[in-house]
């Protein structure tokens, strides 16, 4: 997963035609496509460690378990 | 008004989470109470506790890895450099991933089957560095044939203080991912 490539060439090519095309709509777009996915993975990795934590008090912590 | 949580984050970390990301605030201030949380579960757990569990020592190891991983993205994030926040973020994610598997079933023996499955892949690296010392001189090589040497033998130390599991082999991350539940994909996401 870490390694995995990040989708660079898909973003460059769709830069490459919109710049081509000349459509600043179209650019915008994407930029904030591209910065909307990066903010869902740094909550998405967040959701996941906090998962992780929560199974980590259920297993260790017996009666202790997180504050809702 | 942001926390004593997020301005000790901000403080440690050198950064300002910008005022438009208050999304940020709420992820930094959630993910430090859970943390504080979980440290409290290893500060109070007693010492039969400890000895009937013993992976929890490296659990709580790995849930400070993956923690890095998710502070860092964070900070990329705040400081305008998404795309390495996404590396950061699947770091955490792949690391937040191995924790739950780990506790999802048999707990030593995973944690074994982990160490191991590092073992193996390190010896067909330390393979693959010997292989490409044909690419080098005579004196070049003799350098690296010493390195190979030492990490060998480090790596066997590392093989018998692993032994002594079941034998469960470790799968993939997608595997173990899979397992864990569904997840949603960057095309899904897009859809």
């Amino acid at each position: 997963m870490s390694s995995q490539t990040h989708a660079d060439a898909e973003d460059t090519i769709s830069y490459f035609f919109f710049t081509v095309l000349g459509d600043e709509q179209l650019l915008r777009q994407m930029s904030l496509e591209v910065l909307a996915f990066s903010e869902y993975l740094v909550h998405f990795g967040a959701h996941s460690y906090l998962k992780a934590l929560l199974r980590y008090s259920a297993v260790f912590g017996g009666t202790k378990s997180f504050r809702q | 008004m942001h926390s004593e949580n997020v301005k000790v984050f901000e403080q440690y970390h050198l950064i300002t989470i910008p005022d438009v990301w208050d999304r940020g605030y709420t992820l930094v201030d959630s993910v430090l109470n859970a943390r504080d949380e979980s440290t409290s579960v290893l500060a109070s757990a007693s010492e039969e506790k400890l000895v009937a569990k013993p992976t929890i020592g490296i659990i709580e190891q790995l849930l400070d890895r993956a923690y890095e991983h998710v502070a860092a993205s964070v900070v990329c994030f705040a400081t305008k450099n998404g795309a390495t926040a996404e590396i950061a973020a699947r770091a955490a994610m792949e690391a937040s991933t191995n924790v739950r598997y780990i506790l999802a079933g048999d707990r030593n023996s995973r944690v074994l089957a982990w160490l191991r499955a590092f073992l193996v892949q390190d010896s067909k690296q330390i393979n693959n560095w010997e292989r490409a010392l044909s690419n080098h001189s005579a004196n070049e090589a003799e350098v690296h044939r010493e390195g190979i040497q030492r990490r060998r033998r480090v790596r066997e130390n590392g093989k018998n203080s692993s032994r002594g599991s079941n034998g469960s082999s470790r799968p993939s991350v997608c595997i173990r991912a899979t397992k864990l539940g569904p997840s949603l994909s960057r095309r899904a996401l897009r859809q």
